[in-house]
């Protein structure tokens, strides 16, 4: 309680942040500041190389195929470091907010997905050495290159002639996503006739990464060109993938980990042959093309505009069967748990089977290939033809892909002016248009000749209806071959036009500004196959929904003196519901969710700042609340045999905090840095909650959830740090972190915490009412990370009249090999609502993901 | 020369670059696993040896290294084993229950099954004998857990026939134990007649069920069905023939008295084809039978339905779309039923076509008899044209009582006046000395707008249900016989023939009695909607007229005037006013006229404020301070204001004007 008072005086009394323009490409010196620069990079690798994690395993959104390393940073602000940075094993969010809040720019083009808010950060994995000038801002103060989002906004300039002239060559060595990464870049600088030429190329690969059964084959390119056209105008043209594939890790439940002694343990793979191959496979490639044009129209004024046109794939693999026993080895019905209360004698001889022999654990490769090839199956009226019969090895078992297509065009200009000596004024307009075909793909038919595409689901709800289980009725019982879509198939259409405008002024003492933005959201479903169950809502183009909204902001900053700084932001604006939180069941029909409209968001924040040049110091406090959010939650039910969709709305969130940095010099050389966040984020609205399955229309169910005061998961509420660096005059550095995190959740199922889950629970206080509704959470953690570098100088040693460096940097984080960090997971979606006894209240246990235990990160790099 | 070699780097890098791009496109290929090569393994025992050692109603553990080797002779496939495969060997057979679903994909039929007993147990269920895993509290087996197959059953080869054993009910009665769980054949059995019309169990509420099979002799047989079989819903077959199935008694806790049952794999295991004992043929398969055959064979659930074909006369009229769209109506003899294809269905009545429902299902559909057919099923081409359907003379109560039978025959009912709205569109009522019924007609239909004729006529159409209620809908409007299609044209009510909106109080409104017949003032109400609400608020918005003009009836041709109460103009001689708060608008409240609560003419648009007046005939004052008045020509009100303010108004550009009223 104490702390609590302490908290919201400390917003009462502070009030939030600021950022800061961390780093300006335009003055940093690589060869002046060697340690600072390493340690900047080093920061950028470990965070390249953070696990790749799917939500959850029945997750069917593109979210999941992001690599979530969120924050790449650079910075000086104290306690953006530490947040960004030191917290990042344990997946801290920044004030709570989740990906959807932060903004990622490039070139002033706004980059992230228009279907789910997420930055498809992917996109340029591996092209660090390319990526590296920014401008990030923190919270809600202005930034000179779009109006932003509310958590971080980041702009990456990169432009060939922005790149600093260098060659170098770089190999690195890692026990976590990937083992090995070489990268090679090449930047000319500007040459005299005004020409500028960037490429770069990566390579990232594991045989087999920290988690066992996951791999990693990436591959990354960059090719830019700038043109100089006269003393004004810079033309500028880039092109960057990152095509990579990757084996995956599916999150289970502590039993299974019980039972194969580890934390790490991973389901998605078996051994096919003696190898290990995994059903979970993520692919992506998608290459951005960018066109930029700078046009320095005075001294005062600077016009930038881009367009950008990126297209390509991403898939995830997974198995899918028809009328076969479920191929997954840690489903629930296999387990001992499931037969531990009738018959203990069983689920002692299932336990010992299942602890000795990996395989057991693990996919049954060889079984689904003989099942595929033991079964002949006669189709009749095959792809709806009548009298065609094809009789041959029918698959049971094939591994199936989710196809995300993307065609993005985006475009946007903006225009940076100074009005007078203390007046600056910045507008923009920018036009983005998304056109995603969401579809399912067979990878692989494990042997059998052809698979039928019906819905095994619909079959058994309406065995007597002759079109029901059709996946498409306009191609009954189509027979389809590798390579050849099935299921679902449907496009999402979206355009979003923004103009945003702003006005900062500056004065000797005192400095604020005012900004404000209005867009347009318009999306719409089209649908590619006619579904049995949905011939009328499912085929073609859906209604259009379109949402305005609007966004204001403004700040006072007080300038105490030229070291002390005080300063208040606030931000009032209203968002578009993505599409995939609004549409019900977008694979089978085009219904959405009731009364639709924007969330509502309000934030302020304020703080002090000191930038002395042996102290920084930074304290903040921010609130936040949002107000009518939607979410879509969807997972299979087997006693329903379908999948249910939850479709939550009147989602409100509360967030608000207090953050605190320092970082002082305290000996010669030697720093000392120390950070704190401490929030408290709730959903602090009663959710509605309407569930339906895929394979009828009907709603199933319309409950009230009784969600105020749940946390927020995700993300620690409270993170601590503090670590001591020494910096070398003789170009080295080392420095050791401790981290502390606590106040950490796990998402909440939303039917638990109903009317109807506690009947016949009449005493709220009962341990059974705390089993059913308290959330859960994860215990406190601590890390220990130590990082080291060193910038050697080649004496005498000239290659095109550069002097030759040889950079090597190590981070090893996690020294204490802590193997309990629960760093994500879920509570399963499935509530066995006949709890009569304790046994079905754990039927369906919460699934966990475990940070990395000790993991390092070594890298060489020579430059020139 | 500097130049050159930077281009020439660049050229370099550029190409390792695209190597890159293509080097990932070259994914290596997982090895496919061999074909699974059955292990080489002898059972020591057999299957009776083993079964002769169990004691009834106990659950033995086996803790020998005995081995049996058999057969699976049935497994889950259509879903009417659960959780069990049932294997034998020469000796006899037994079920082995296994706690997974699914079984049949890696236990086919055919498969040869090794079950390495040791850790497994042996029960009876009423008395069949199987084997499974250590038992629960209640003493039930179960079922070996999926983790644990291996462990115990070890897949042998493929595709080894069974030939099932031709017995009879007597063999089976005199020695259950040696037929129990093995694969058994009855020849020239058929389903009892009682029986015929029946699914082999109820899809719907998934229940299991019994069919009686006997043979000529009289011998009989139950066949018992899971409601979870994927044939549960299908019909039985009707002929004679052979029956192979599982010999499964049951045999009763209480007084062990044995019931002996089979169960078929699939309905390819009821081969019932031939002629029945009577002497009865039965339609053979895609044989064509009547409609009222076919619908004899709903038993309250939706059914799947077998090769028939059927054939019938097109009594739908699509043209005039009050028929459902894609739907089409046959009639064959004195039952009808309507078919569901579709798109676009192009049928004229008269048309003769043969339908092979093969596969289609015969549902229910909001309370009446469809077949469906899957989608883009061919719609057959009409055998012939022109060919004529008499209906049948019916009242409304026979049609009412018997229409379960009748429905989707053509029926004519003499003598029937319609009522409730204007119009056909909707729900009517049609009314005869017996009874009444709903006239339905769809409002896309082609005379949806046409008015109901006032007086009793002829009506042909048909009926049906439509959610438990009987409707009557006719095909197009020549089905109404000796009626005159009512033109729109034609005045037929009560209008809004003035509108005056002076200075101050001086509001007044002129009703105008267009129609042919008195109109009974009690039917009529006007309402006041102001400033753009959508409610008249209260009972001063709303006047029923026969109370406000204090008279019962309006003569054709006669007009009635309202005002405020305060109006004070000086009306033409003879002009009564009629005060009422329904006057009090003020140029852009909207005045809508009913009957019998239904808005037959309007001025304004009930839900929108216009601002300060309404836009008539292109002027956007003419509702304030102005003289409004309804064109002569028109003699029908109009609930379209949009077209009745451009078409039908004449403005009076002067305020006060009411030298019009009472006048037409």
């Amino acid at each position: 309680m104490r702390k609590l008072l302490l908290l919201f005086s400390c917003i009462v009394l502070c009030k939030v942040m600021q950022a800061q323009k961390y780093f300006n490409p335009d003055t940093a010196d690589f060869t002046e500041r060697p340690d600072t620069i390493i340690a900047e990079e080093l920061k950028d690798n470990v965070l390249d190389n953070i696990p790749t994690i799917s939500l959850s395993d029945e997750d069917l959104s593109d979210a999941a195929a992001q690599n979530i390393s969120s924050q790449l940073t650079a910075g000086r602000d104290p306690f953006y470091n530490a947040a960004a940075f030191n917290f990042s094993p344990a997946r801290f969010r920044i004030r709570g907010y989740d990906g959807t809040f932060a903004a990622v720019y490039i070139n002033g083009l706004p980059m992230d997905n228009l279907d789910d808010g997420y930055t498809p950060w992917g996109l340029w994995g591996g092209l660090n050495d390319v990526f590296r000038n920014r401008e990030v801002n923190f919270g809600n103060r202005y930034t000179t290159f779009a109006f932003g989002d509310v958590g971080t906004n980041t702009n990456f300039d990169i432009r060939a002639s922005k790149q600093r002239k260098q060659t170098s060559i770089g190999y690195a060595l890692s026990n976590r996503n990937y083992t090995h990464r070489i990268i090679l870049t090449h930047n000319t600088g500007l040459n005299k006739r005004g020409w500028a030429f960037s490429f770069s190329g990566s390579r990232r690969y594991a045989d087999e990464g920290y988690i066992p059964g996951t791999y990693y084959n990436g591959w990354s390119w960059f090719a830019a060109v700038d043109k100089k056209l006269g003393q004004k105008q810079l033309l500028s043209f880039a092109a960057f993938a990152a095509p990579t594939e990757n084996g995956r890790q599916t999150s289970a439940t502590q039993e299974m980990m019980t039972l194969a002694g580890s934390h790490y343990y991973n389901p998605s793979w078996g051994y096919q042959n003696g190898k290990k191959r995994n059903a979970n496979v993520a692919k992506t490639n998608q290459p951005v093309l960018l066109l930029t044009h700078e046009y320095r129209i005075s001294n005062k004024t600077a016009l930038l505009t881009a367009a950008s046109y990126s297209f390509g794939e991403r898939s995830i693999s997974g198995i899918d069967w028809y009328n076969a026993p479920d191929p997954r080895p840690n489903y629930y019905r296999y387990l001992p748990s499931f037969y531990a209360a009738d018959n203990s004698a069983l689920a002692q001889q299932l336990t010992d089977v299942l602890s000795t022999n990996e395989s057991a654990r693990q996919i049954n490769w060889n079984n689904l290939y003989n099942v595929n090839r033991d079964n002949t199956t006669t189709v009749d009226n095959a792809n709806g033809i009548a009298g065609n019969v094809i009789t041959d090895n029918r698959s049971f078992y094939i591994l199936g892909e989710r196809v995300t297509n993307v065609q993005r065009f985006t475009a946007s200009t903006t225009i940076n002016a100074k009005l007078s000596e203390h007046i600056d004024i910045t507008g923009g307009i920018s036009y983005q248009l998304a056109r995603n075909n969401y579809f399912q793909r067979i990878a692989d038919l494990l042997g059998g000749q052809f698979w039928i595409d019906l819905n095994q689901f619909a079959q058994r709800n309406f065995p007597n209806n002759v079109n029901a289980y059709q996946n498409d009725l306009n191609h009954p019982n189509r027979i389809v071959y590798k390579g050849d879509q099935y299921g679902y198939n449907y496009n999402i259409n979206i355009n979003k036009p923004q103009e945003w405008a702003q006005l900062v002024f500056k004065f000797r003492k005192i400095d604020f500004f005012v900004a404000g933005e209005v867009s347009q959201t318009k999306f719409w479903r089209v649908g590619n196959v006619r579904n049995g169950l949905f011939p009328n809502n499912s085929y073609g183009k859906s209604e259009v929904h379109i949402f305005d909204n609007y966004a204001a902001k403004g700040g006072v900053t007080y300038k105490i003196n030229g070291r002390n700084y005080l300063y208040i932001n606030g931000a009032l604006l209203t968002r578009a519901p993505y599409y995939d939180n609004i549409y019900v069941s977008p694979r089978t029909r085009d219904f959405v969710q009731d009364s639709l409209q924007s969330e509502a968001i309000k934030t302020i924040e304020g703080g002090y700042v000191l930038n002395a040049p042996n102290v920084k110091v930074r304290i903040s406090g921010y609130y936040t609340s949002m107000k009518n959010g939607f979410n879509v939650l969807t997972f299979y039910h087997d006693q329903y045999q379908d999948f249910v969709n939850y479709a939550l709305s009147h989602i409100d969130r509360l967030y608000f905090g207090g953050e605190f940095g320092i970082e002082a010099k305290v000996a010669r050389n030697v720093t000392a840095n120390a950070a704190a966040a401490i929030g408290r984020y709730y959903y602090n609205s009663r959710q509605k909650a309407t569930v339906t399955v895929d394979n009828t229309a009907d709603i199933v169910s319309e409950d009230e959830i009784y969600s105020k005061n749940y946390r927020i998961a995700g993300t620690p509420q409270e993170a601590y740090s503090g670590g001591i660096t020494y910096r070398s005059p003789k170009f080295w550095f080392v420095s050791l972190t401790g981290n502390y995190f606590s106040q950490m959740w796990l998402d909440f199922n939303p039917l638990r915490r109903t009317y109807v889950a506690t009947d016949g629970v009449t005493d709220v206080g009962s341990e059974k009412a705390h089993t059913i509704l308290d959330q859960t959470r994860l215990d406190n953690q601590y890390t220990l990370d130590f990082y080291g570098g060193y910038s050697w100088r080649v004496k005498h040693t000239y290659i095109d009249k550069r002097a030759l460096y040889v950079v090597i940097n190590a981070g090893v984080n996690n020294l204490l090999n802590n193997t309990d960090i629960i760093t994500g997971g879920y509570e399963q979606l499935r509530y066995d609502f006949s709890a009569s006894s304790e046994q079905n209240l754990s039927r369906f246990p919460p699934k966990y993901y475990y940070a990395y235990g000790l993991n390092y990160f070594i890298s060489l790099q020579v430059r020139f | 020369m500097k130049t050159k070699k930077t281009l020439l780097l660049n050229a370099a890098i550029l190409l390792i670059v695209i190597t890159f791009n293509v080097v990932i496109s070259c994914n290596k290929k997982f090895d496919t696993p061999p074909i699974y090569i059955p292990p080489n393994i002898t059972a020591n025992t057999t299957i009776a040896a083993l079964k002769a050692v169990h004691t009834s109603g106990h659950a033995d553990s086996i803790e020998t290294d005995a081995i049996i080797a058999g057969v699976v002779i049935a497994n889950d496939s259509s879903g009417n084993f659960y959780k069990q495969i049932i294997i034998q060997d020469s000796t006899a057979g037994i079920a082995v229950s296994i706690d997974d679903n699914n079984l049949y994909t890696s236990f086919p039929i055919g498969r040869k099954v090794y079950v390495q007993l040791n850790g497994l147990y042996i029960n009876d269920d009423g008395g069949l004998i199987y084997l499974g895993t250590s038992p629960d509290a209640g003493g039930r087996l179960t079922g070996i857990p999926s983790r644990l197959k291996d462990k115990y059953l070890i897949k042998g080869e493929l595709h080894i026939p069974i030939i099932p054993a031709d017995v009879t009910v007597q063999d089976l009665k005199s020695d259950n134990d040696k037929y129990a769980y093995t694969l058994i054949r009855l020849n020239n059995f058929e389903v009892k007649t009682t029986d015929t019309a029946k699914t082999y169990a109820n899809a719907v509420n998934k229940t299991d069920a019994s069919i009686t099979v006997k043979n000529c002799a009289g011998d009989t047989m139950v066949v018992r069905s899971s409601g979870y079989a994927a044939f549960a819903g299908i019909n039985v077959p009707n002929g004679n023939g052979s029956l192979t199935a599982v010999y499964v008694y049951y045999k009763s806790a209480y007084n062990s008295r044995i019931t002996p049952q089979i169960m078929i794999r699939d309905t390819a295991d009821m081969q019932f084809a031939g002629t029945r004992c009577g002497g009865n043929v039965p339609p053979a398969n895609g044989a064509l039978i009547s409609i009222k055959e076919l619908r004899a064979m709903y038993n309250g659930s939706d059914i799947k339905l077998g090769a028939y074909k059927i054939g019938g006369v097109v009594i739908s009229d699509a043209d005039n779309k009050n028929v459902s769209n894609g739907s089409v109506v046959l009639q064959d003899g004195d039952r009808g039923i309507s078919v569901y294809f579709g798109g676009t269905v192009t049928y004229n009545i008269g048309d003769s076509i043969v339908l092979d429902v093969n596969n289609d299902s015969l549902i229910n559909y909001r309370g009446s008899l469809e077949i469906k057919t899957p989608y883009g099923t061919a719609k057959p081409t009409a055998v012939a044209t022109g060919i004529p359907v008499f209906p049948k003379e019916t009242t409304i109560q026979q049609l009412k009582d018997s229409l379960s039978n009748v429905e989707f025959t053509l029926v004519k009912i003499k003598g029937a006046t319609a009522s409730g709205s204007t119009t056909y569109s909707g729900s009517q009522m049609l009314t005869d000395a017996s009874g009444n019924i709903t006239l339905y007609t769809s409002p896309s239909a082609a005379f949806a707008g046409s008015n109901l004729p006032g007086s009793a006529n002829d009506w042909t159409g048909y009926g049906s249900f439509y959610n438990a209620t009987p409707q009557f809908q006719i095909r197009n409007i020549s089905d109404v016989a000796g009626a005159m299609v009512v033109s729109p044209t034609g005045g037929s009510d009560l209008l809004i023939s003035e509108y005056v909106e002076g200075s101050s109080n001086n509001k007044y409104l002129e009703i105008y009695n267009a129609g042919a017949a008195a109109a009974d003032l009690s039917k009529y109400h006007i309402k006041l909607y102001t400033n753009g609400h959508d409610a008249a608020h209260g009972a001063d918005n709303s006047g029923r007229l026969d109370s406000v003009s204090g008279t019962a009836s309006l003569a054709p041709g006669a007009l009635l005037v309202f005002s405020t109460t305060a109006a004070s103009l000086t009306l033409p001689a003879g002009v009564v006013a009629y005060p009422t708060s329904v006057c009090n608008f003020n140029g852009n409240d909207a005045i809508t006229l009913e009957k019998n609560g239904v808005v037959i003419d309007v001025f304004g648009d009930v839900g929108t404020d216009p601002g300060t007046s309404w836009t008539i005939a292109g002027n956007s004052k003419a509702a304030t301070d102005k003289t409004v008045r309804r064109k002569t020509g028109i003699i029908q009100g109009n609930t379209d204001w949009t077209s009745s303010a451009a078409n039908e108004w004449i403005v009076i550009i002067s305020i006060n004007d009411v030298s019009d009223l009472g006048i037409r």
